[in-house]
């Protein structure tokens, strides 16, 4: 079971690194913007990077057998939605200078349809493949998405 | 020669040992995992998955070294390679490259380029 361990440390840093980029970004209040702007573009990319991997892995689990091709069929529908939801809030990011009352229910709207997305990708997706192990790994992912979604998340507060 | 010789001062940064420490694990993790793989049985197969979520902590760790520009710009380009990944992908299995029935139908949507 050491090659899990390996597995799950890496993935734990993973974790780990996405909590720690965004307390190094400082801020956290919308009022600044400029740290405000950086800490949302951070998650965005972190939510691309995480669904990039994720496309990765699950490729390389259907060539390994360990996921059917049906079921890859259907994690790469998900991971397609999920990444046009994310490129719109990125859109969004991109073209806002500050994020205030003005843009903040725009991006309200766009991140609730990445967390939906996302959501779906896990329930639909990850949750329904039959073999635990893969099923495990997967899940890190969403784990991943989920800690950068819960930093946007504060848009709402 | 006096038995006392001469005094050498250290002074560690802890702050920089931290984030020296912190790198040298994802260098260890990265530099074993082929030795993993070599002794232990279907390990090979976990060592390709692993070094996926490496090259995610190495492109988290990057964005401390970007401006918010370049952070979004490289978000923007990831989610239009994630675009073309998928479709490469979805035409391989369709192709025969999996088993099992497809449910097909791709979405057909477009993003905006860039002004």
């Amino acid at each position: 079971m050491k090659q899990r361990k390996t597995w799950t440390t890496a993935l734990t840093l993973v974790l780990a690194l996405t909590c720690l980029s965004f307390k190094c970004g400082g801020g956290g209040n919308t009022n600044n913007p400029p740290d405000g702007k950086r800490k949302y573009a951070k998650a965005a990319d972190d939510i691309a990077g995480a669904i990039s991997s994720m496309i990765d892995a699950v490729k390389k689990l259907q060539q390994q057998g360990r996921i059917t091709a049906d079921e890859e069929k259907k994690l790469l529908q998900l991971l397609n939605t999920s990444n046009d939801a994310n490129n719109a809030l990125i859109n969004n990011i991109k073209s806002t200078t500050t994020v205030d009352a003005s843009n903040k229910s725009e991006l309200l709207s766009l991140l609730s349809q990445v967390t939906s997305a996302v959501s779906d990708l896990n329930n639909s997706g990850v949750l329904k493949i039959g073999n635990a192990d893969a099923r495990q790994r997967l899940s890190k992912f969403i784990s991943t998405i989920n800690a950068a979604l819960a930093i946007l998340n504060q848009l709402n507060t | 020669m006096s038995s006392a010789g001469p005094v050498v001062e250290t002074r560690v940064n802890i702050t920089e040992l931290t984030s020296e420490v912190n790198m040298d694990w994802i260098t260890i993790i990265e530099s074993l995992l082929p030795l993993v793989s070599q002794n232990i049985p279907g390990a090979a197969e976990d060592e390709a998955l692993a070094e996926i979520a490496i090259a995610l902590i190495k492109r988290i760790k990057s964005q401390s070294n970007m401006t918010t520009d370049q952070i979004i710009d490289r978000a923007g380009l990831t989610t239009a390679e994630n675009k073309i990944k998928i479709a490469e992908e979805m035409a391989r299995l369709n192709a025969g490259g999996g088993s099992g029935s497809g449910t097909g139908g791709g979405s057909g949507s477009g993003t905006g380029g860039n002004p």
